[in-house]
């Protein structure tokens, strides 16, 4: 049965590989042309995410307003327009905000495939006013999904110069962290190991560090991040909650740059440059945490806690290629909980590359990533390690275009080699050791049909192939109608189904462990699956003003949760539980120099529903409902930036009602009578664990606040300021009630803080 | 001027509002727990120990030095009730509170344990002793492949649990002298009122030896003798202390009546 599958994969490979090189040849007896764009910044020589292409028949009269052809660039800068008539003159204008738009006639022969590479000089008088302008193209890619760029990454305040991506994730409505430490993010009612997180089409498993204001990505290294928090399409296999799909920048192409940058929380340097111009450069960044030397000082308060990341990315640009190799290393170490002597330790090595060719031999640019990524957690005291897990992966994946009657038709498949080690102590005693390879090929297809110009329809699908599981079938679907024919006004939805091949075990009561045994799916269990629904309306109010709504709905199965023993000890037994999420966001958005306002509230409910009997403790009911540590039912933020007199004012502020937990029922002494006598046995001291989340901890709100100014120093190079302090009112916030310490452990108190970058 | 003013004071005054808002947490779910109470009326024994704990004081001195608590221990076939009063024992800078009574426990009659709190709180648990039956042992002097019958009778619904050993003073190589536990409950016997239990000793006697092969019943039970342990407990109080410790309420709750009695019976190993 394994053979006749392994020569399925293999021949549906082959097809595939065949398919790239034969679709040249029938392409060329097509007469209509094509242009590929690729549009560089001639400030730095990097490639510009989200530059209007537009093509402009010179045969009509010319209406700005309405080009012929449009495309919008990737964050490789690239976008193509396909079908152009040939022997026709056409005005193609390049437009990007802050820089001076590019503008030439063409006239495209028979069949040629046209590819420029234009760079677009900078606009000096531009910059100080942003304004949005109306995009006639309509995409299906705004439903479910949070586009990040680094300029907003940098308005949440930061005990750092710059921001982080992290502390600007728990930002956003329907992201729900534990606290403020332990790295690990819900997202839309999914835990943390159904998430999947993409650097340049690599994985990473666990890049959010022990502190959740930082992850291995400062502002300075990520171009944009596209947060995709359910319904997302056929080209994300492998996870059934969410995906954070993060770009980073390519290094200054132009001129050699070097900040470092120090603050109480950490250390960081960073530095970047040609090594030929135009052509390839290098990026480094390496930060190191210094706050448990300084919190003492700070907060009155030990902070045991490390963590660092080092992160380095090569880039080549050709005329017909472009390639990048990425390197990056992330370690996490110290107590969650201050006093209780466990040690959490994580770390994350990534090591890997991609190529994007769009010459004139591909019919459709192709895009082929290589990688290997490995993350290992673990758990003990400092003597001796308790439970260890690991995942490590090499895979590539290999994603092409065609056209088949007319229509774009995305495609690509992947192959990832899976290891698996864990390794627990003889406390566990269900989940035992274990070491797995484990192959998985995924594929996927979509189609993007635009039955009319106000509407397009996005189906698709995605399918995973494993020796030990059955074949996965996954479609998806996303529409978006633009009620106006402009992004003005849309609504889309998107709907699917996602299933994974793995899981992570966890014991979510104890919110001061944030051990997770990664595992595949055993042979005879059924694979963790979801069911995605989102209806999204977006309005664009003038210039300046965007209103955003999206009701969701997300349903999981065969999700394995811990087995509830009584007593507050880290065993790890599992339950197979079902789940349903449902809420509605609601974000407002003012942007208008030297003002930015964000307004963002979620409602979200969370329910899991198992069978009592495989539960635990406290279960009378047959089937049995519950609230997990993670139904968090309201989210506020609010976002301020305001720049005066050359200093800039970030204050954010947030709040959120409070997460289900485990209260105590008893503290206890057992004693096996009547083997045991009263009178002579001291007993067992015990904690017994009351009904499962049968309380809800208080609210929550913060306020972080910063100041800061840029000084022009010499030869061009210029030091940044900044002044803030964490949680500014001095809120004692929880995060949990550790029972082996048996005290109340707070967030982050009031913490005041100047960082300083100096930028060479 | 003076608006932008009141707005500062208007944000101020909300958030020393919202940060003077009462965020305690108490992590002790006070509505189900009270009690925890270990012990039980040894019908073989002058007095009877039972341990009771406050589950809702943490492992300190000072939320155990005193035990919020009234014990009664009630008959209710003669209606005699006794106010028990308690040992007090720190171990490990936590106190234990355990309360004797030093009153015969009369078999086969109902006992009511109380407990007060002062706010009113009332913990109640009964236990219906075991009979005490005497058990009889049919033939006297048995050979070793003579089969025994063992008899209890009357009984009240208890459990009886049965083990054997041959030699039960000597821990031979560290090894249990006992034999595994035979449990005969309500739900594994004919007559709720009587337990007829059958034995072979030669096959008890090879069973519990650690090398049987070929050896004589001389040698096996080179005392003469097998000797029983009859474990008798309360209707219901066995299950009670074997139960899956999944039930909470329950595993905290472990009140009952029990004696065990040993006994030798006397094997003739000389004729064969």
């Amino acid at each position: 049965m394994h053979i006749n599958l392994i020569r399925k994969i293999f021949g549906l490979i082959l097809l595939l590989i065949v398919a790239i090189f034969q679709v040249p040849q029938l392409v060329y007896a097509q007469e209509n042309g094509l242009i590929r764009v690729v549009a560089i910044s001639g400030d730095d020589g990097t490639p510009l995410a989200g530059a209007n292409v537009l093509l402009y028949d010179q045969n009509s009269n010319l209406n700005l307003s309405n080009p012929e052809f449009f495309c919008v660039t990737n964050r490789d800068g690239l976008c193509e327009i396909r079908n152009i008539p040939p022997n026709r003159e056409f005005e193609l204008r390049i437009s990007f905000v802050g820089f001076i738009t590019h503008s030439e006639l063409i006239i495209l022969k028979d069949g040629e495939r046209h590819i420029s590479r234009i760079i677009l000089d900078p606009d000096l008088e531009q910059f100080d006013e942003v304004v949005v302008e109306q995009q006639r193209y309509i995409t299906t890619g705004e439903v479910g999904v949070r586009r990040i760029s680094n300029i907003d990454i940098s308005r949440v305040p930061s005990p750092v110069a710059g921001g982080d991506l992290a502390s600007y994730l728990q930002t956003v409505p329907g992201i729900v962290s534990s606290g403020d430490r332990g790295g690990d993010l819900y997202i839309r009612g999914g835990t943390p190991d159904q998430n999947m997180i993409l650097v340049d089409r690599l994985h990473i498993v666990k890049p959010f560090h022990i502190s959740n204001l930082f992850s291995a990505f400062p502002d300075g290294v990520v171009q944009n991040a596209d947060l995709y928090a359910g319904g997302f399409d056929a080209k994300y296999v492998g996870a059934t909650s969410a995906v954070i799909d993060i770009g980073l920048r390519p290094g200054n192409m132009r001129y050699s740059q070097i900040s470092a940058a120090a603050s109480p929380y950490l250390s960081a340097i960073q530095a970047e440059g040609p090594i030929e111009a135009d052509r390839q450069s290098i990026l480094f960044s390496g930060r190191i945490s210094t706050i448990d030397r300084f919190a003492p000082e700070l907060t009155g308060s030990e902070l045991p806690i490390q963590f660092g990341d080092l992160l380095t990315r090569y880039t080549i640009q050709g005329d017909n290629v472009t390639c990048n190799l990425t390197g990056i290393y992330t370690y996490d170490s110290g107590e969650i909980v201050p006093g209780r002597e466990v040690i959490h330790t994580w770390s994350n090595m990534v090591i890997g590359g991609r190529c994007l060719g769009f010459s004139e031999f591909f019919n459709h640019p192709v895009d082929l990533s290589v990688g290997y990524t490995s993350y290992q957690n673990e758990e003990g005291t400092s003597e001796n390690r308790e439970r260890y897990s690991a995942i490590s992966q090499l895979y590539f994946n290999l994603d092409l275009q065609q056209e088949i009657f007319g229509l774009a038709v995305d495609y690509g498949f992947g192959a990832n080699f899976r290891t698996y080690n864990v390794e627990l102590s003889e406390r566990f005693t269900s989940a035992s050791s274990l070491r797995r390879v484990i192959p998985i090929i995924s594929l996927y297809s979509s189609v993007t049909w635009e039955p009319h110009r106000k509407v397009v329809i996005k189906p698709g699908f995605a399918s995973q192939i494993t020796l030990d599981t059955p074949v996965t079938f996954e479609p998806r679907l996303r529409v978006s109608w633009q009620p106006q024919g402009n992004d003005r006004r849309q609504v889309s939805f998107a709907a699917g189904k996602y299933v994974q091949t793995h899981s992570g075990i966890s014991d979510e009561r104890d919110a001061g462990t944030v051990f997770t045994i990664l595992q595949p799916v055993q042979t005879d269990d059924p694979l963790p699956e979801s069911l995605h629904g989102i209806l999204a309306y977006q309005h664009r109010i003038g210039n300046y003003l965007t209103a955003n709504v999206e009701g969701f709905v997300k349903t999981h199965k065969n999700i394995p949760v811990s087995k509830w023993t009584p007593e507050a000890r880290t065993e790890i037994e599992t339950a197979l539980a079902q789940s349903e999420t449902f809420g509605f966001d609601f974000r407002l958005r003012y942007d208008r120099s030297p003002l930015y306002l964000s307004l963002g509230y979620g409602w979200s409910k969370v329910e899991y529903e198992a069978i009592s009997g495989d539960l635990g403790a406290w279960i009378r009911e047959p089937i049995f409902r519950y609230s997990p540590a993670h139904d968090q039912r309201h989210k506020l933020n609010t976002l301020a930036s305001y720049t005066f007199s050359g200093f800039t004012l970030n204050a954010g502020w947030e709040f959120g009602t409070g997460m289900p937990f485990t209260q105590i029922f008893g503290y206890d002494f057992s004693i096996r009578v009547p083997d045991q006598s009263p009178q002579s046995t001291t007993g067992t001291a015990r904690i017994i664990y009351s009904e499962p989340y049968n309380k809800r901890l208080p609210y929550y709100h913060r306020l972080d606040i910063s100041l800061e100014r840029k000084f022009n120093l010499f030869a061009g190079s210029t030091l940044e300021t900044q002044a803030g302090i964490i949680n500014a009112y001095n809120r004692n916030n929880i995060f949990n009630f550790d029972f082996s310490t048996l005290q109340r452990v707070d967030q982050t108190p009031l913490l005041p803080y100047i960082s300083l970058k100096l930028n060479l | 001027m003076q608006s932008y003013q009141h707005t500062l004071l208007l944000l101020l005054f909300g958030l020393i509002f919202i940060a003077s808002c009462d965020n305690t947490l108490d992590p002790t779910d006070r509505n189900n727990g009270d009690f925890a109470v270990y012990g039980f009326l040894d019908l073989n024994e002058e007095t009877s120990y039972i341990r009771i704990r406050d589950l809702n004081a943490p492992f300190t001195a000072e939320a155990t030095e005193e035990l919020d608590a009234i014990v009664t221990l009630t008959n209710l076939n003669s209606g005699v009730s006794d106010i028990l009063n308690s040992n007090i024992r720190e171990f490990q800078g936590v106190f234990q509170h355990t309360y004797f009574y030093n009153e015969n426990i009369v078999p086969d009659n109902e006992y009511l344990l109380s407990l007060e709190r002062s706010d009113g709180v009332v913990v109640e648990l009964t236990t219906r002793t075991p009979t005490k039956p005497d058990p009889v042992i049919t033939p006297e002097n048995p050979n070793c492949y003579e089969p025994i019958q063992i008899t209890l009778t009357p009984l009240n619904g208890g459990t009886v649990v049965f083990r054997f050993a041959t030699r039960p003073d000597i821990d031979e190589d560290d090894r249990n002298p006992w034999s595994f536990p035979v449990v005969i409950g309500p739900d594994n016997r004919n007559d709720e009122e009587i337990i007829n239990l059958t034995i072979t000793p030669i096959t008890m006697a090879q069973f519990l030896a650690s090398d049987p092969q070929n050896a004589p019943c001389s040698s096996l039970l080179s005392q003469g003798s097998l000797t029983m342990r009859v474990a008798h407990y309360a209707p219901g109080f066995y299950e009670k202390v074997t139960d899956d410790e999944l039930d909470i309420l329950e595993s905290t709750r472990q009140f009952g009546a029990f004696y065990a009695d040993t006994l030798r019976i006397p094997i003739d190993t000389s004729s064969l």
